[in-house]
């Protein structure tokens, strides 16, 4: 009875690794994670634009691909296609397309077809509803709203190194170490200044827009990925990491739409981070990552990476198990998840994918 | 003996000459070879001060001013949501001794990523056009760290021969009711004026000569200072970049025309004043001009 109790259970432990080792390498065949809904040939494709004006705002959609930008609907009617002049900005329904020397820069609203000249020099960033413009030697920056109205300006006796806003404040991370955090009117609200490692520099900053929480990547020797959350004023560091392998340049940073999550790119992968616990899992990237989208509603992560000319679009679960992994020939320029769709611009091609939860 | 003991002399002398000669004067080696400065320090851009200097040079590759550790590097372009652009295109940003910290900007290529340390004469790229750029030129920044302020990278890099003065164009006094460009017009009414000059250096290091910034302003009145004004370092006072003098104005005050200097408010009182200003640049050539007000009484 002893006997045949023993080799049951060993069964059970068997079966038990043989599932696990099922269900861990179960990873969806390439083309069946995704369902193509179209795909549009900027450098072909056709612009509706006498029916522009009756599409309604929130169905506007942004994208960027190689040479062009523009709005498109879900159906795929282009309702706007514009040369890149040299690089793009979009906030909320307004874009910023300028050149390389960073002058003349003008915002425009494609729905109301307002511009908005700007009285400044620089680099634009969207987000959050806003433009940043960074000056030209990244020493100071200029908000501006996607209105093109000035909001405020601030220099710094550093350079800037990295930015990031949500709709309440904007931190601002600084070569000297520092992030100075400004409310959305400029008003001062506070500094963040790790100092732990034996040379101190902001590399990453992100702002979560769900929860009070601010994260930075920081310092050479060690660097670390702090999170810090917001107190009247104050930080408290809730959270550090200490990254292995540091990137000694502009680290990709951010949290997920709900806040659960962070994102953050280090010099050998993607790690993923749970706010709620803590826990982190890797994501193995090889190449550059260009661009990723955390989706709460799908339970899954979506990684843009450069691969040798190819663009590879990696799907994992959010407990960090690859589901999928999609070719494209070309070069990644753009990923954004709208309505259960998977917005892709690569080369000079614009696709629209309908995405499957991990597992379904 | 006396032959032992001058050769003893001489000797000692001539080590000592060689010890003294073989100490370094200046802190940091140009980037470039021969390099010829187009934009200085303390040069308005846009309404701010530019806060470093952009150099040319025939030769085009970039080297360290001092062996450094690379601490951070830029990308000129970015693709995606979440990256920045960078406008001081491809960069590189080397950690010395001292807390100093010195910028490269505009570079041709990305540097590699690879590698943590350069050392002085190790070059790491060329001069290039990327970010907010006219022209092929490498721009050099050079950052105190301990202070948080940018230096004049002038202060710490060997002297260049320049053998043009600055101009000295016109001083002017605003006042409320009246405005009076002095050597034409040299009786005021007393009062409060506004000093403003109107000045620049030349830089020749291309084809032809354009202005920026002087290295230094002073203005006496009655042989006392009035006003001095030197782009040796900025920092910032409110989120403003000012430079570290008496005069802490930004540069949108600081430069009430393209290149006309607001130097604040002079007072005269009824006599006689006479104002001297001195311009420098930062080879040492100077441009001044002297004037002889006579003050009335109202």
């Amino acid at each position: 009875m002893g006997i045949g109790r023993g080799i049951f259970f060993k069964f059970l432990v068997i079966l038990a690794v043989v599932v696990y080792v099922l269900l861990g390498s179960y990873k969806i065949e390439p083309g069946t994670a995704y369902l193509k809904d179209w795909s549009v040939d900027l450098e072909s494709a056709k612009v509706e634009s006498s029916s522009s004006e009756k599409v309604p705002v929130e169905q506007w959609i942004p994208y960027r691909v190689e040479d062009y930008f523009g709005y498109v609907q879900a159906d795929g009617t282009l309702l706007l296609r514009s040369p890149i002049m040299w690089n793009v900005a979009f906030s909320d329904i307004s874009y910023c397309n300028y050149s390389s020397r960073g002058n003349n820069l003008v915002v425009r609203d494609p729905v109301k077809g307002y511009l908005y000249p700007l009285m400044l020099k620089g680099y634009p960033i969207g987000r959050n509803g806003r433009y940043y413009i960074l000056n030209s030697d990244s020493t100071g920056v200029s908000a501006v709203s996607s209105k093109g109205e000035h909001v405020f300006s601030k220099e710094f006796s550093s350079m800037i190194s990295s930015i990031d806003s949500n709709e309440s404040f904007v931190g601002i991370g600084l070569l000297s170490g520092g992030v100075e955090v400004f409310t959305d009117d400029g008003s001062y609200y506070g500094e963040i200044k790790p100092e732990t490692s034996r040379i101190d520099i902001i590399y990453g900053t992100a702002l979560s827009s769900r929860t009070d929480n601010i994260a930075l990547v920081h310092g050479i020797d060690p660097q670390f990925l702090s999170i810090y959350q917001m107190e009247e004023s104050s930080f408290q560091l809730i959270h550090q990491i200490e990254i292995s392998r540091p990137k000694r340049s502009h680290t990709l940073l951010n949290f997920s739409p709900d806040g659960r999550f962070l994102l953050c790119e280090t010099g050998s992968d993607l790690m993923v981070v749970s706010i709620e616990d803590f826990e982190r899992f890797s994501l193995p990237i090889e190449g550059r990552v260009t661009d990723f989208e955390c989706v709460s509603e799908l339970e899954s992560i979506y990684v843009m990476v450069e691969e040798e000319e190819e663009t590879v679009l990696y799907m994992y679960s959010e407990k960090g198990r690859l589901y999928s992994e999609e070719r494209f020939s070309g070069g990644p320029q753009w990923l954004r998840y709208v309505d259960e769709a998977i917005y892709l611009g690569v080369g000079s091609r614009l696709e629209k994918i309908s995405v499957k939860r991990p597992g379904v | 003996m006396r032959g032992v003991t001058s050769l003893f002399l001489a000797i000692t002398l001539g080590l000592g000459c060689m010890v003294w000669i073989s100490v370094p004067v200046f802190s940091f080696e140009w980037p470039v070879e021969e390099p010829r400065v187009i934009s200085s320090f303390g040069t308005p851009e846009g309404n701010n001060y530019k806060k470093g200097i952009e150099i040319i040079s025939s030769t085009e590759k970039i080297s360290p001013i001092e062996g450094g550790e690379v601490i951070f590097h830029s990308r000129e372009y970015k693709k995606g949501i979440h990256d920045i652009p960078s406008p001081i295109g491809n960069s590189v940003v080397l950690q010395h001794e001292r807390g100093i910290r010195s910028v490269y900007g505009h570079l041709r290529e990305p540097v590699d990523e690879n590698i943590e340390y350069f050392g002085l004469n190790e070059e790491f790229g060329n001069m290039g056009s990327t970010g907010i750029s006219d022209g092929t030129y490498l721009s050099l920044l050079i950052i105190d760290s301990e202070v948080n302020r940018f230096v004049n990278p002038l202060l710490s890099l060997p002297s260049l021969a320049d053998t043009f003065e600055p101009q000295l164009n016109r001083v002017s006094l605003l006042g409320d009711e009246k405005d009076f460009v002095l050597g034409d017009d040299n009786t005021v009414p007393q009062g409060k004026y506004t000093l403003l000059i109107d000045t620049f250096d030349l830089a020749s290091a291309t084809d032809s000569l354009h202005p920026m910034a002087p290295y230094s302003i002073k203005v006496y009145m009655n042989g006392e200072e009035q006003v001095s004004l030197s782009f040796e370092s900025i920092t910032t006072d409110q989120w403003t970049a000012v430079p570290t003098t008496p005069l802490r104005v930004d540069a949108s005050t600081l430069y009430s025309g393209e290149w006309e200097y607001q130097l604040g408010l002079v007072t005269l009182q009824p006599g006689e004043a006479v104002i001297e200003v001195f311009v420098n640049d930062f080879a040492g050539n100077e441009s001044s001009a002297t004037h002889r007000l006579q003050v009335l009484s109202r």
